[in-house]
């Protein structure tokens, strides 16, 4: 207890802050209290609503970012790996990332409807990013003489690939990973406001119309709370397989 | 070491260029070396000289730009665990223990009908090079001279008939590598193995070594190959033949201290260029 509060005792002074605020404004559309946000969460959970909505933007965020981890980690690896696909991919990759990803949602409605194919693959084409880039310069930097090392071992070039260029590159692609799990959460939920009839996005847009500012408070908690929870599990992941890293730099 | 014994390498007029910008640098030219089975070949040379370059090449890292490379008479087509490699740097797989870095070579696809007595193999391995009780320590909490003995458990576990060692003590302290030079003394002189071994250390050359063989400062050429006409066991090389030592070290100190006053002529050269 005491260390769970010398480590989250800022989240907690804000919620306080926040507290004293709402009570002076005294004002629940502008800003309604902590306890009031918690008071209509506890009630959404109750009702099942908050676990329908979750659940449906967790299975949308979710597949999103697989399928970007599927895609992402083999690309970054073959650009890192072999000069041609480096000179194939780096300059669409460069070219095509500052582009702002939520101005594309209007146009994958357009081209894969409303349903739940355009919204994912609007998280797929947002976190690829991050997967592919640091995969690319984690691999990039393995160095030389492990590989030779692992070749006079007489490795093949599969080999080299599965057993020593990933493993390598790992704590770089997991980096990736957790960029790409805030990334599919932001995209998720712009998507979600713009063209749904579910989910956590969708809730608190619903929620904003009806002037229901608790609900929308109660969703954005949610949300919270959830990408925390991921970003810690990737994390946890990442200590473990990836002790002689964090332990060589940390 | 008869004469007519066929040398397990060869190397024939091997050039090697590398290209720097637009610049092309010569790092080797004319290397002619025949390298005989169970020989301990020490290349010795000013830095720069293209001596670790050398064995990159015979290790099948790089390729020659002209010349030929062949292992019992056969072209070498890329590297091979028939020819072993010991980094300066370790260059250890970080994310696995001790017994996993001595055991990798052995857990790949070319060693399968070898899994057999392997563990056994690996235990022993790890006991010869001192490491019994770290089994299963990551290299990050090892000592460099601890690490540079895993390098070489890995690279004697899968039974390489030439080991080449590209100044495998230059990263250790003093202390650390004296005793490495015992350890690997003692290696040379149990197992049958070919080593080749780079370094730009005169006494480490005479202390190890069958021959030297030494290296002009860039291009690297060969100058001149000096026999160590001493028994192999010299851990008590001061009191058992230490004027022949001495008189050894002072023939090598002589054929390279002008090719080491070359490199630094040079390197003023291209300073006052800059």
């Amino acid at each position: 207890m005491r260390t769970f509060i010398s480590r989250y005792y800022s989240v907690l002074l804000v919620l306080v802050a926040w507290e004293i605020a709402a009570l002076v404004v005294n004002n629940a559309v502008f800003l309604p209290t902590p306890t009031a946000v918690a008071a209509v969460l506890g009630q959404l959970v109750m009702s099942g609503e908050l676990a329908e909505h979750t659940s449906i933007s967790m299975f949308r965020a979710v597949s999103g970012f697989f399928l970007a981890a599927i895609l992402g980690i083999p690309l970054g690896i073959a650009m890192g790996r072999y000069r041609s696909w480096e000179n194939f991919w780096n300059p669409l990759v460069s070219l095509t990332y500052p582009v702002p990803k939520i101005g594309l949602i209007p146009l994958f409605i357009l081209w894969l409807g409303i349903g739940n194919i355009s919204k994912i693959a609007m998280i797929l084409a947002a976190a690829i990013y991050p997967v592919v880039l640091s995969t690319y310069s984690g691999v990039k930097g393995t160095p030389t003489y492990i590989v030779w090392s692992a070749r006079s071992l007489g490795a093949s070039e599969a080999e080299v690939l599965r057993k020593i260029v990933f493993p390598y590159a790992l704590p770089h692609i997991l980096t990736g990973l957790r960029l790409a799990m805030g990334i599919s959460w932001i995209l998720l939920f712009a998507a979600e406001m713009i063209a749904a009839q579910s989910g956590l996005g969708w809730l608190i847009l619903y929620a904003e119309r009806m002037l229901d500012t608790p609900t929308v408070f109660a969703s954005l908690a949610t949300i919270a709370v959830l990408g925390f929870l991921f970003d810690r599990a990737i994390l946890a992941i990442s200590h473990r397989l990836c002790d002689w890293y964090t332990e060589r730099t940390s | 070491m008869s004469a007519t014994q066929a040398p397990i390498i060869t190397c024939r007029g091997i050039r090697k260029q590398f290209q720097d910008g637009d610049r092309t640098v010569l790092a080797l030219q004319d290397i002619d070396l025949d390298v005989l089975p169970g020989e301990f070949v020490v290349l010795l040379g000013p830095s720069g000289c293209g001596k670790s370059t050398l064995l990159y090449l015979m290790g099948g890292h790089l390729a020659p730009s002209a010349g030929a490379l062949r292992m019992h008479g056969e072209p070498m087509a890329g590297p091979s665990p028939t020819r072993g490699m010991v980094f300066q740097d370790f260059a250890l797989f970080p994310w696995l223990t001790v017994r996993e870095n001595v055991a990798f070579g052995l857990t790949l696809r070319w060693a399968r009908d070898r899994a057999g007595a392997r563990d056994e193999h690996i235990d022993k391995l790890v006991g010869m090079v001192g490491l019994s009780g770290f089994e299963t320590a990551k290299p990050h909490h090892l000592s460099g001279g601890m690490r540079q003995r895993v390098a070489i458990a890995r690279t004697l576990a899968t039974d390489p008939e030439v080991v080449l060692m590209d100044e495998p003590f230059g990263a250790l302290d003093a202390q650390t590598r004296d005793g490495m030079q015992r350890e690997l003394m003692r290696i040379a002189l149990a197992a049958d193995k070919t080593i080749i071994f780079v370094t730009h250390s005169i006494t480490e050359a005479v202390l190890l070594a069958d021959r030297v063989v030494v290296m002009t400062a860039r291009p690297g050429r060969i100058k001149s190959v000096v026999p160590i006409d001493l028994p192999r066991a010299r851990w008590n090389w001061r009191n058992d033949f230490g004027g022949r030592f001495l008189e050894l070290v002072g023939r090598l100190e002589e054929l390279l201290g002008s090719e080491i006053q070359k490199t630094a002529v040079e390197e003023r050269g291209s300073g006052k260029d800059a």
